[in-house]
């Protein structure tokens, strides 16, 4: 965030000069009630009603491309609702895929939460760090799915590519270097003082106010929300490995970014599951679907993020009726006077 | 071909109504595994500065006018870069009611980097190839040597 | 859901219908005069979380689908109010859930149902040009 040293000193924006710090936007402080009024939607591209013209199955690349960091969480969303619509159970190697790409997803976007962190509080050594031993796991994406960002691996009943032993050691290896690393940067996140200064006690956002707001995501569990929709409404192969959720109860920046660190490490633990399970496991990849029945649906799942939101409307046909998306940044923007986290 | 550079390219990113993807790789450019400074190719923090505007995504109505309004506050001459598929011909998104014409009809852009999102060897490439180009793009014509 | 039968208790004349997906997805029509009462309640003793507010245009009526998260024993349970399509309108939850407030601009500004109560100026999402043109959203 910048302040705008224009016509108007009130007026914050993040976004499109910046670049990537968060989405687009404009705050106007009102100096009466402290709340900020929002001006968005610079990233406005009619997804929904694209949707609406576009096949089941191409609607999973549009769903890709709504937000960069979750491009996992949100076709995975999609493909759930449509799942949920037509009552279709998928194998059991299309979970564990499923699984493996969104925990690999997840740990990326934390590695580079934490490196902006550091960027936009002058730490750039953090920055860099971050970026340098995410890159190897990047390039392993790139070698199994066949591209280092949107891998379009959802597909509606099941998954469009299979993880080989080969390509399963790759990733374990990439992992193995990966963790020593998160312990180094977290010592370093807890060691260095100007970092604690300048992140502890900043930006605290109290357990209710977290509620009233319905914060999710590890901005909820930094403020003492026990919440996790991997654990409390477990979708793909969730329920069939270990993981623990990290909450802590301070509620500022400092413990938003100790929480990504350890989330790093679950994820890492349920990657290293689905692998040894994926050696065992051989079922076809996806249930065969032909129709998509009229009726309704809802998809979520938890994106590195918060909670990503599906609602599926079908009258029969090839195309949605309607598709409704929610994303945790909109929450976020919304509550952004206390700097909502993500 | 690399050419010697006559100074150093900093470029400014500007991210129109993109899924945030394209600004990640070129993010990466920046950091230990591509450092794109050994280039002289920097990123800078002002478009006062910069010597490249690298727009990402598709635009619509108020992206645009921020973009216009960034442009015009660029020094000249400024090379414009459309990167990834979006600015180049709105992809995925085309036909949507808040989704404009690609990039280049709107400003004069000199270097297109295609890509869902283009990798950073891409971006590299694409940057690289501003050096030692002895033509403005298609929007001016200019006598000399170009700057860079 | 346990919350099914508390409501069917409390709000027996206010719920139209129920129709239950699966076990985890449960949709319940509301009397749109009512529906404050009912999210009050959700949202306030029942302990659930708000996720959104979707609307959907079914051409002889405007539905808007409140979704509520039930984060303890998962599960989304969704309000569903449905409104007169030519001048569809519905009292705010910007009062009882102050979250609620960017998803009905949102759906204000993309489907042209009006919440009465909310009254945060347009162009949230839309640029000025939009105002007064015909709602993407809403279907022939």
């Amino acid at each position: 965030m910048s302040a705008d040293t224009g016509r108007n000193p009130r007026r914050v924006h993040t976004g499109p000069a910046g670049g990537l710090f968060g989405e687009p936007g404009f705050f106007n402080r009102r100096p009466a009630s402290g709340a900020p009024d929002i001006d968005m939607g610079y990233r406005h591209r009619g997804i929904e009603k694209l949707s609406e013209s576009r096949h089941f199955s191409q609607v999973v690349f549009l769903t890709e491309r709504i937000c960069g960091l979750c491009s996992v969480s949100h076709p995975l969303a999609f493909v759930s609702a449509v799942e949920d619509l037509a009552g279709i159970e998928i194998p059991e190697r299309a979970k564990y895929i499923r699984t493996l790409a969104a925990e690999m997803e997840r740990i990326q976007a934390h590695l580079l939460w934490l490196g902006l962190a550091g960027r936009l509080t002058g730490y750039d050594t953090l920055w860099m760090w971050c970026a340098r031993y995410r890159a190897p796991l990047l390039e392993v994406c790139g070698k199994i799915f066949g591209n280092r960002r949107n891998y379009a691996v959802m597909k509606i009943g099941g998954v469009r590519r299979d993880i080989s032993v080969e390509q399963g050691k790759m990733i374990k290896a990439a992992l193995n270097k990966l963790l020593p690393k998160t312990d180094m940067i977290e010592k370093a996140v807890e060691d260095d003082p100007v970092l604690g200064s300048l992140l502890k006690g900043k930006g605290v956002l109290p357990r209710e106010d977290a509620r009233k707001n319905c914060v999710t995501g590890p901005a909820a569990r930094a403020s003492d929300i026990d919440i996790d929709l991997r654990r409390d409404e477990p979708y793909a192969a969730y329920p069939m490995v270990e993981f623990s959720v990290p909450v802590l109860g301070r509620g500022d920046l400092y413990a938003r970014a100790v929480i990504r660190l350890r989330e790093i490490r679950q994820s890492a633990l349920i990657i290293m599951q689905c692998e040894a399970a994926l050696r065992k496991t051989d079922t076809p990849l996806e249930t065969k679907t032909d129709e998509i029945p009229p009726g309704e649906g809802i998809g979520r799942n938890e994106s590195p993020r918060g909670e990503v939101f599906h609602y599926l409307n079908s009258r029969g046909g090839n195309l949605p009726y309607r598709h409704r998306i929610w994303d945790p940044g909109f929450t976020d923007i919304a509550f952004g006077d206390a700097g909502g986290g993500s | 071909m690399i050419k010697p550079a006559a100074g150093s390219l900093w470029v400014y990113h500007f991210a129109a109504s993109s899924c945030s993807n394209c600004d990640m790789e070129i993010l990466e450019i920046f950091t230990p595994g591509f450092d794109s400074e050994r280039f002289g190719i920097k990123e800078a923090l002002s478009i006062r500065h910069a010597d490249c505007l690298l727009v990402t995504g598709v635009l619509n109505p108020k992206s645009l006018s921020l973009l216009k309004k960034v442009r015009g506050e660029a020094p000249r001459p400024v090379k414009v870069a459309a990167v990834g598929t979006c600015a180049l011909d709105t992809g995925i998104f085309r036909g949507s009611y808040n989704v404009l014409k690609p990039l280049d009809k709107y400003i004069p852009v000199d270097l297109y980097i295609p890509g869902c999102p283009p990798t950073p060897e891409a971006l590299l490439s694409g940057l690289l190839g501003l050096y030692g180009k002895d033509k403005p793009g298609p929007g001016k014509r200019r006598k000399g040597r170009w700057i860079f | 859901m346990d919350i099914l039968k508390e409501l069917k208790e409390r709000f027996s004349s206010v719920i139209n219908s129920v129709q239950a997906h699966s076990s985890r997805r449960i949709y319940l029509g509301i009397d749109p005069a009512r529906v404050g009462d009912v999210a009050g309640h959700l949202f306030g003793e029942a302990g659930f979380r708000f996720i959104t507010a979707s609307g959907v245009d079914l051409k002889d009526s405007v539905e808007v689908l409140y979704h509520f998260s039930d984060d303890t024993s998962g599960g989304v349970l969704t309000l569903r109010v449905s409104l007169d399509p030519v001048n569809p309108e519905v009292e705010s939850l910007k009062e009882v859930i102050p979250r609620a407030e960017p998803a009905e601009q949102e759906i204000y500004e993309l489907m042209g149902v009006s919440f009465r109560g909310n009254d945060t100026p347009g162009n949230l999402i839309l640029g000025r040009g939009y105002r007064g043109r015909k709602f993407p959203l809403r279907k022939k």
